[in-house]
């Protein structure tokens, strides 16, 4: 099985904080991972690192048997799609054009007939035309996984992916997410709170097994008892 | 070998698709906010309209003082420019998502250069219309003027995106970006700034700034933009990325 994501022995700080001390991880075709944790345990800061937004404070990252960390010798500038946790648009362009956007980002140029079958997949047909200022912040997170169906990735990075859909939605976006693994054989991380993504997922971990801070808090504890 | 579907190396033909994908998206952006455009060509022109007031007539007849009040209407029409290169991708977290994909980062960066000196260039174009009206240029050296600030307005807004770019990335992630990015913008920009006035006055009246020879400012024109955007190019990954 093809490993497309790995890291070894990554730590991360925030500041002069230690955040996530010593993580490794591999991430597989057709694999889905939830990380899970507590707020402020490092969970999108440790996507952000693994997509390449960011750097860790030491350790590997390999993506597609390429080494992207400590030296980026990737050959392709990127590999994923990070969806933050925030929809990331642009704002007073019109539906049609972020759809665009993201597909050309990618260097992928698409028939106009596909990118309205993606927004009548996500429920936004009729809308293509109007300014994704105006829409929903549920209705913003359907527009990004209409991209996702279109660019196909081999990984997905997604921060909290169901922030703002109803339960509709977020059905929507697991069978997109599946349909993906299953056609594409895409890997899946994402960083959620979600109860129906993370049982979902084949695998879960805990960030908080790796927070520092936790484990200093724990021997602060003990020692104190 | 390892090999993944979305396969798309970067070579030379992608890397310039991506430069021109960046261009067609700000020109896009620039289109869709087009009062922020409206808005610095109206405060250009106000300026070009309020400094007479405060020169005085007979000052205006002077060509240092016309090529100075102009090229002093450029440096607020390249500060808001450039503090706003970045603005629509960054205002919803697009950014993130196009650092995360297939564009190469030095292509955002070049993209960014070239649409930011465009964006400038379009709006000296009528600035020089109406500064040639208020400021009473002479219609002698009206021609030879403009035959030379075209090229060194040209210059000079390579020069001076390439270096905003830079300095745009250095402080995008500051509290204080708002002052700091004109605070460190203005006194690096004072070597193309002052080449550019320079060269222009040297038609005008036939004199130049300093004692540097007109071959010294023009070499300084040139080297803004070559050393800034091959900086802009080699530190792409570093100034596009979070600390």
């Amino acid at each position: 099985m093809n490993c497309y994501l790995s890291c070894d022995n990554l730590s991360l700080k925030v500041g002069y904080q230690p955040l996530i001390n010593l993580f490794s991880l591999n991430l597989y075709a057709s694999q889905s991972i939830a990380l899970i944790g507590s707020n402020g345990c490092g969970k999108t800061s440790l996507l952000k690192v693994l997509a390449g937004l960011s750097k860790p404070s030491s350790g590997k990252v390999h993506v597609l048997s390429k080494q992207l960390w400590p030296e980026n010798q990737s050959e392709h500038e990127n590999f994923c799609v990070f969806l933050s946790h925030i929809p990331g648009l642009l704002l007073d362009h019109n539906i049609i054009n972020n759809l665009k956007f993201y597909t050309q980002s990618f260097g992928l140029k698409l028939p106009d007939e596909s990118y309205l079958n993606a927004l009548n997949r996500v429920g936004l047909k009729n809308r293509e035309f109007q300014t994704a200022r105006s829409l929903s912040n549920g209705q913003k997170r359907r527009l990004t996984l209409a991209a996702l169906t279109l660019i196909k990735p081999n990984i997905i990075l997604a921060d909290e992916p169901t922030n703002g859909l109803d339960s509709d939605g977020i059905s929507l976006c697991l069978n997109i997410f599946e349909q993906l693994m299953n056609s594409n054989k895409t890997a899946l991380l994402v960083a959620t709170h979600e109860q129906k993504i993370i049982d979902w997922c084949q695998y879960k971990i805990n960030l908080e097994n790796f927070s520092l801070q936790n484990k200093k808090s724990k021997k602060t504890i003990k020692a104190l008892l | 070998m390892f090999k993944h579907k979305n396969s798309l190396k970067i070579n030379i033909k992608t890397w310039f698709f991506a430069f021109l994908f960046i261009n067609k998206l700000s020109l896009h952006s620039a289109w869709v906010n087009k009062t922020s455009w409206f808005s610095v060509f109206i405060f250009a022109i106000t300026l070009l309209i309020i400094f007479p007031f405060g020169l005085g007539i007979e000052a205006l007849k002077r060509s240092d003082v016309q090529i100075g009040c102009y090229w002093i209407i450029n440096q607020f029409v390249i500060i808001t420019s450039v503090s706003r290169m970045f603005s629509a991708e960054q205002e919803n977290n697009a950014l993130d998502f196009l650092l995360s994909s297939k564009t190469p980062r030095s292509a955002i960066l070049c993209g960014k250069i070239s649409f930011t000196s465009m964006q400038i260039l379009s709006l000296q174009i009528p600035i020089i219309f109406f500064w040639t009206i208020f400021y009473h240029v002479d219609e002698k050296t009206i021609f030879l003027l403009l035959k030379t600030i075209i090229p060194v307005t040209f210059l000079f807004n390579i020069g001076s995106s390439s270096l905003g770019a830079l300095l745009t990335c250095i402080t995008a992630k500051s509290l204080a970006k708002e002052i700091l990015l004109p605070l460190l913008f203005f006194p690096l920009q004072c070597g193309i700034l002052l080449a550019s006035v320079s060269i222009s006055i040297q038609v005008a009246s036939n004199s130049l700034l300093g004692t540097f020879s007109s071959d010294a400012w023009w070499t300084i024109l040139f080297m803004y933009p070559i050393i800034f955007t091959v900086l802009g190019i080699l530190l792409s990954n570093i100034l596009l990325q979070e600390q």
